[in-house]
């Protein structure tokens, strides 16, 4: 215990970056997609939407990313860490760094200047400057570079600072001035809108003119700035809440605009036509435009990044972790009430999404994989500042899983203040077939006021109808179990309100089962409530008696494992642990808990105080296992042991015991999920996944070679559907697989044989395949191959591995039911059913998945 | 102060109208502004936007365009006349025919020799202006469209024409057209009607169409420059600055819209036209847009004038309200009776009564007797009025057109409904008046005629006689109109005030001129008598007023007094132009100011307000504590807070006034739909 205490864990972001904190950025050749990602760059494939390359190594958060316009293979990024860094982003390789010694809050590259760069800086004083630095050509990895002041008293934001043509200009916003600085006379030109703010600001690419977006929805384009009179300001206005952000067309043709009226907003240039995409689905953030202007990069608030055509035709979507939260536009105390839920089907974190919403998140591949629409309502972007009332939207308050998976129980509530709050108990059936949860029951105010907890009884025999248990302010608790619902018309089953208990009209604040489901534990003001789950009998009841404040219980837990017969409560300002066997408490510490959680693998449970410090420990005894002092700035709102992806293997004998079996992961206030590391942050998921093509500039010779290379390889790729026999490729995977690695052949059997059934489907999708990929194919299972094939029956494996198969079949453009993972507001969902290999989805490559 | 009781009449439903066309004038920057019932006002901008003039208009007339050439005004309208008017006698002093049927458009070129009309036919005529007359000169080659807009350019050798579907470019010398453009329809079977053009001295055209663009082309090759859609509907005017890098247009959609050009970030790049700021000051159609230099006068449907500062933004806009800055309200004072001046009619009341007696400042009374509508009086043929007067018992009633002067009759029988009696012979030499006012004691009628001249008749219900013509004194100069005209209660004193700002002041028992004022650069806007004194009270354009003693020939104390102290700041800021000036018959220290906007009473025993120091209206004063409003109370007690006040005026015994005011709701309710607009959150 005390061995693990030695070394300090590092706090990292693994998975549910926030992809939207920065412009996000087109390759040259507009194939990628290069987005700030928290201390990581992501190099997103246009093509596939996949991840394809991480740029890693910087040491803070990343502020901003930049293709080098004289080399289109290099993009420079920015970073808090006071450096500069250039990378091979086709490669993934670090090729210098520029210390610049100060936080770099933005970063901007001139086609003018080769070898200087402009970068708005912190000073010690907290005011940011635009700087710029020069860097010669000179050997060596760091260089240390010199940095020029420009322009004093910036906005540290990128959108807050632009370019005019051919570095003529700088403008620059701050809150009410914008300043314009003339690049070749160095004269400044000032403008105020006293009663109004700027939000954002471009400049067109060739005309001496500025864009600038408004608080009030207004968009100012200042014209004539290099004549003698008075500058010339058109207003365009069509937006009713703040512009989000602005960007010209490369050829200058249009202005685009975004803001939190989630519509992209095509204006000409200089005509008064413009043309809108409506319903993005949230508010948007940022926008960019891919060099040859045929594709936008639109950021949502919620951690969507849309690929959007010029003829408004989504094209591709990258989501990251939705962020509940938008700033500005929803305001409440947790932005996950749900908590952080493991679904035990996919073994994928779930939590609340956008309004309304469930998502399903890999945390392994860090993929977003379906959002789940529970309350059935449609997003309404908030209303101006002046404009009350606010809007108040359904939020989803508790969820709960039963131990399988099969079923899901929400619970909604919409308390605006004026009307009576309207609180819905859902319960959904997971429908193999499709793959998706269905609404089986909705129970309409289950409790008078709010539901505090939702909980499913875990059960040991499958025999006994499932249970479930809500706690209410009404000082209810209510177990609700299935029940036949069969009539004339239909078979079906519902859920049903089976018994209702009470405490001395308290009001019941958190329940839990017990591990085996066998007592349930409520918690009922300061006393604590022991019940016989089948029968309602109250069994006995705990409370604290050296309390002298009165202060009621919030959270219960009870142990697993070897500890399952202690019961874990917290109060605001203590953590008590009881043994049943004794009916005694067993230890008490004083500590201001506000999250508490449970290692359903292990013994080990963590508690987060009020000011971010994490404790692990064994409920046994009052001795930490490990502390980590102030985890996080901001508070920590929920937590989940995440189970570990290759749990158990040899190599991970360097983690902590505790981390043996699952991982901590903790979602902060400003909605980061983070998690606890060995050692610095480093490169942990997939290795790359794709062979990232170079593209050559397009020259005349060059596009003929890749018209004659594309000849001859889609004369490959459109080969005849089946030649050969069905099974011909899974052979020739076999063979070419080394002998040792392959499993029993017993193991094996099965789904060759599949392979050798040709459905009508899978034969029509069986033509993309090309050998190309197949080789690559091979490699990934190499890499992959430290999880052994002793993990097939472990769910979490085989769902792992089953989404990367999505991936590397999405990577090769077969765009089949890869969109079900992208295109999940169509709520057409598809979860992937791992055991059910006869499912026509699963094509012809599952074979080799399911073997390792 | 003392308690004054107030009548607030809303019972004159006197209805301006829309604007159609405004001239600008350069040299001495006046702005003629023409309205649908054919009547011309004339402004003059630099005497604080004051309307000298009014010339009235006629049935059969109308006025499409105006244009000025030198001092002279000639206008154009669908009846297919061209006139030129008499700035003397405010009346048209002879029309040629336009010989293509209606004329829409005129413009003078740029050495405002001739006239081009672009008339219903499809032909452009040119009229020569010679001296004292304009004579036709030739015609264009015809087209087949109306001609609905033209413009010079500076050379005055090209110019350009809009019509339906075709913008033409035309050779003067030849009168042939060098070049057609063609305007795209929207729709296949609807036309594009353009509706207004200009041309730059670079031979740019620019154009504004009923489909609402505005467009920029290359006038020498006819191409497309820029277009910019701006307006939800018709372009129907457009102005260019004098130095041809601003265009503003306005049409249907209100708004006035100025496009500017902008040069390139380098010498070599081609110059744009960009959109700039947009200003809704209309609620309707606007017709006429002019640009003056310092200002771009607008006006339309919607019959306000306005005036949009085009240099500093942050100067005021201002609105000149559609009613005649003129007495259209006359009030017998013994009788009680109100005489109210339409254009074509005039209506006489009884003034309502009530019995109760206030207690309380601001509160409103009961009335115990309701107006009555005594008479109305419509005129022959639908003649416009210029000027009307009541005699202050009520008994006599005149009015003059622009040929004649009328006298009724009303004699007083109880029990009777009002008996109207024309007196037919009046003397011959009595002329067209533009001005006329009623002796206190009823016993003459002193008239303003046409020529600069004052008329003093003795009024007799069988025989009037003109008791003498006042002829201003000779000063080289042809005589001016008179703006303003004041008798004094004992009918001794008359004094006239001229356009040319020179005041003079006639004894009526000897029949001489007694003496002129000494001459103030700002016109009189409004003068009376005092009620026992000979002093005459003089409110200028210019916000400033001086009392004079006719006597003596000198300024008064008081009048002095002001002037060493300087008026107050806020009192010269006022835009409105005072219209009436008057003495508290009861007590003469009082005197009473009224312009459009607001009343206000000067006690001359009271201390003036020091020139740096808060300048409190009542309203603001009557909120203060008792003991703070003693110490800031000044002379000037000013009553804010109305739109469109078109009389105030005292009652004979000095305790009432009579405040008429036409509520500017009420006028704008009467006006037609405006084009219907989406509105965000609506």
């Amino acid at each position: 215990m005390a061995a693990s205490m030695d070394g300090e864990m590092a706090i990292v972001q693994k998975a549910g970056a926030n992809l939207v904190s920065e412009r996000p950025v087109f390759s040259p050749d507009s194939r990628y997609v290069l987005c700030c990602c928290g201390f990581v760059v992501k190099v997103f494939s246009m093509s596939s939407g996949e991840c394809v390359r991480e740029l890693t190594g910087h040491k803070d958060f990343i502020t901003g990313v930049k293709i080098n316009p004289h080399n289109q293979f290099q993009a420079f990024t920015s970073s808090l860490d006071k450096t500069v860094k250039v990378w091979d982003y086709p490669d993934g390789k670090l090729l210098k760094t520029f210390s610049v010694g100060y936080p770099v809050h933005a970063l901007y590259l001139l086609k003018e200047e080769e070898d200087a760069g402009y970068a708005v800086i912190r000073n010690e004083d907290n005011t940011f400057s635009l700087v710029q630095f020069s860097w010669t050509n000179r050997k060596g990895h760091t260089i240390r570079v010199e940095t020029r002041e420009v322009l004093r008293g910036v906005s540290r934001h990128e959108k807050h600072l632009a370019f005019g043509p051919e570095g003529s200009f700088i403008a620059s916003v701050t809150r009410n001035k914008l300043t314009v600085l003339f690049t070749k006379s160095g004269k400044v030109k000032e403008f105020e809108r006293p009663r109004n703010e700027f939000q954002c600001v471009t400049c067109h690419p060739t005309d001496a003119c500025i864009a600038t977006g408004m608080q009030d929805g207004k968009i100012f384009l200042w014209r004539g700035l290099f004549q003698k009179k008075e500058v010339v300001r058109t207003i365009y206005h069509w937006h009713t809440l703040p512009v989000g952000d602005l960007t010209f067309s490369p050829e200058g043709t249009h202005l685009m605009s975004v803001g939190q009226e989630c519509v992209l907003v095509l204006w000409q240039y200089n005509t008064e036509k413009k043309d809108f995409l409506p319903r993005m689905g949230s508010p948007l953030c940022y926008i960019n435009s891919s060099p040859d202007g045929s594709l936008l990069a639109v950021s949502q608030v919620e951690n969507v990044v849309q690929i959007v055509t010029r003829s408004n035709k989504v094209v591709q979507v990258f989501q990251g972790l939705t962020r509940v939260h938008i700033p500005q536009l929803i305001r409440s105390t947790n932005p996950v009430p749900t908590g952080l839920l493991l679904d035990p089907r996919s073994q994928t974190l779930v939590l609340n999404g956008r309004p309304g919403h469930l998502q399903w998140y890999n945390l392994h591949t860090d993929r977003h994989l379906y959002n789940l629409d529970i309350v059935w309502q449609n997003f309404v972007s908030s209303r101006r500042p002046w404009e009350a009332p606010e809007v108040v939207y359904t939020e989803i308050e508790r969820t709960a899983f039963d131990q399988g998976g099969d079923w899901l129980a929400t619970v909604e509530r919409r308390a605006d203040g004026m009307m009576a709050e309207e609180v819905k108990l859902k319960f959904w059936s997971f429908n193999k077939e499709k793959q998706s949860f269905e609404l089986n029951t909705t129970v309409d105010c289950p409790h008078q006021g709010k539901v505090n907890t939702l909980v499913f009884q875990p059960h040991s025999d499958a025999d006994l109808p499932p249970t479930a248990v809500s706690a209410g302010d009404d000082g209810k608790f209510k177990t609700w179990t299935l029940i036949d619902d069969t009539d004339i018309y239909r078979e079906n089953v519902c859920w049903s309100c089976d018994s209702v208990g009470t405490y001395r009209d308290l009001e019941a604040k958190d329940a839990a089962f017990s591990e085996d489901g066998s007592l349930l534990a409520v918690a009922f003001g300061q006393s604590l409530t022991i019940w016989d789950p089948y029968t309602i009998d109250l069994k006995t009841t705990f409370c604290h008696t050296f309390c002298t404040e009165k202060e009621n219980i919030r959270q219960v837990k009870f142990g697993h494992g070897n500890c399952s017969h202690y019961l874990i409560t917290t109060t605001p300002s203590n953590l008590s642990v009881w043994n049943i066997l004794s009916c005694s408490l067993l230890w008490t510490v004083s500590c201001e808990c506000a999250v508490l959680v449970a290692d359903p693998l292990s013994e080990y449970m963590a508690v987060f105080s009020a000011t971010s410090d994490l404790t692990v420990f064994k409920p046994s005894s009052p001795e930490p296992v490990y502390t980590h002092n102030k985890v996080v700035q901001s508070s920590v709102v929920a937590a989940i042991f995440f189970p570990k992806q290759n749990q158990g293997s040899g190599e991970q004998a360097v983690e902590a015991p505790w981390q043996k079996w699952s991982e901590l992961y903790f979602m902060t206030y400003d909605q980061d999920l983070l998690t606890l590391q060995k050692d610095a942050p480093q490169q942990t998921r997939k290795d790359v996944t794709e062979e990232l093509e170079s593209h050559l500039p397009p020259t005349p010779f060059s596009m003929y070679l890749s018209q004659v290379r594309s000849g001859q390889q889609g004369e490959e790729s459109h080969a005849p559907v089946q030649h050969g026999t069905p099974g011909a490729v899974a052979v020739q995977q076999m063979l070419q697989t080394p002998a040792h690695v392959l499993p029993p052949v017993s193991t094996l059997c099965q789904s060759f044989l599949q392979m050798l059934l040709v459905s009508k489907s899978s034969a029509e999708r069986q033509d993309d395949e090309d050998m190309e990929s197949d080789s690559d194919e091979e490699e990934k299972n190499d890499q992959s191959e430290t999880s052994d094939s002793e993990m097939e029956d472990d769910g979490a494996t085989i769902d792992a591995s089953t989404a990367k198969q999505s991936t590397s079949q999405s990577e090769r453009g077969s765009s089949s039911h890869d969109q079900t993972s992208n295109q999940s507001a169509l709520d057409k969902i598809h979860l992937k059913e791992t055991e059910d290999f006869s499912s026509i989805k699963t094509s012809d490559l599952s074979w080799m998945k399911s073997i390792f | 102060m003392g308690e004054l009781k107030l009548h607030d009449v809303r019972f004159f439903r006197f209805m301006p109208k829309a604007i159609h066309s405004i001239a600008h004038q350069h040299t001495t920057n006046r702005v003629a502004v023409s309205r649908s019932d054919g009547s011309i006002e004339i402004y003059s901008i630099n005497d604080n936007w004051y309307q000298e003039k009014l010339i009235c208009g006629d049935a059969g007339r109308s006025v499409e365009a105006m244009v000025w050439v030198g001092q002279r005004l000639f206008s154009a309208g669908l009846h297919g006349d061209i006139i030129e008017y008499d700035m003397t006698k405010l009346t048209p002093k002879y029309a040629v025919d336009s010989y293509g049927g209606a004329v829409w458009c005129m413009a003078a070129n740029n050495s405002q020799s001739t006239i081009a009309v672009g008339s219903e036919d499809g032909c452009v005529r040119l009229f020569e202006v010679t001296e004292g007359e304009l004579s036709y000169s030739r015609a264009f080659k015809k087209q087949e469209e109306r001609i609905l807009s033209l413009a010079w350019h500076e050379s005055g050798e090209v110019l350009v024409t809009g019509s339906c579907d075709n913008i033409r470019v035309w050779d003067v010398a030849t009168g042939l057209p060098t070049l057609r453009i063609k305007v795209e329809r929207l729709v296949r079977t609807r036309e594009t009607i353009v509706w207004c053009v200009a041309i730059l001295r670079d031979f740019t055209i620019v154009s504004g169409d009923s489909l609402g663009k505005t467009r920029f082309w290359n006038g020498k090759h006819g191409t497309l420059i820029q277009s910019h859609h701006c307006h939800k509907a018709d372009v129907l005017s457009m102005c260019v600055s004098k130095d041809e890098t601003l265009v503003w247009t306005a049409g249907v959609d209100p708004k006035a819209i100025r496009f500017e050009k902008v040069a390139g970030k380098d010498e070599g790049s081609r110059a744009s036209w960009v959109r700039h700021n947009v200003a809704k000051r209309h609620t309707h159609d606007v017709r006429a847009l002019v640009n003056t230099g310092e200002y771009v006068v607008s006006g339309g449907v919607d019959m306000t004038l306005v005036a949009m500062p085009v240099g500093k933004l942050g100067k005021q806009s201002r609105n000149i309200l559609p009613f005649p800055q003129r007495r259209l309200v006359h009030v017998a004072e013994t009788a009680r009776t109100l005489l109210f001046q339409y254009q074509t009619r005039l209506e006489l009341w009884q003034l309502g009564n009530t019995a109760a007696v206030s207690g309380m400042p601001d509160a409103r009374l009961p009335i115990n007797q309701e107006p009555v509508s005594l008479l109305d009086l419509k005129t022959k043929n639908m003649k416009q009025i210029v000027c009307s007067a009541v005699s202050g018992c009520g008994t006599w009633v005149a009015y003059g057109n622009a040929q004649h002067v009328r006298l009724f009759h009303l004699p007083k029988e109880e029990g009777v409904k009002v008996k109207v009696q024309r007196v037919r012979c009046l003397p011959i030499d009595l002329r067209p008046a533009h001005h006329m006012i009623f002796t206190h004691n009823a016993s003459g009628l002193v008239t303003a005629t046409n020529q600069g001249a004052v008329q003093f008749l003795r009024v007799d219900a069988v025989h009037p006689v003109l008791v003498h013509t006042f002829v201003p004194p000779e000063s080289g100069a042809p005589p001016t109109p008179i703006s303003a005209l004041a008798v004094s209660s004992d009918s001794q004193w008359i004094a006239a005030a001229h356009l040319d700002c020179s005041v003079h002041v006639y004894n009526v028992k000897a029949r001489k001129h007694q003496c002129s004022l000494p001459k103030h650069p700002s016109l009189v806007s409004a003068m009376n008598f005092h009620p026992t004194e000979p002093w005459l009270m003089v409110v200028h354009a210019s916000q400033q007023f001086f009392e004079y003693d006719v006597l003596e020939s000198e300024y008064t104390d008081w009048s002095r007094t002001v002037q060493r102290q300087g008026l107050h700041q806020e009192w010269l800021k006022r835009l409105e132009v005072v219209t009436q000036v008057a003495y508290n018959p009861a007590n003469p220290t009082q005197i009473l100011l009224q312009d459009q906007r607001m009343f206000c009473i000067i006690d001359k025993d009271k201390k003036l307000p020091r020139p740096g120091s808060q300048f409190y209206s009542r309203e603001k004063l009557m909120r203060m504590d008792p003991a703070v409003r003693e110490e800031n109370r000044h002379a000037f007690a000013v009553c804010r807070g109305y739109r469109a006040l078109l009389h105030v005026s005292f009652l004979e015994d000095g305790a009432e006034l009579v405040a008429v005011e036409r509520p500017i709701k009420a006028v704008t309710d009467k006006l037609p739909p405006t084009l219907s607009q989406k509105r965000f959150g609506t």
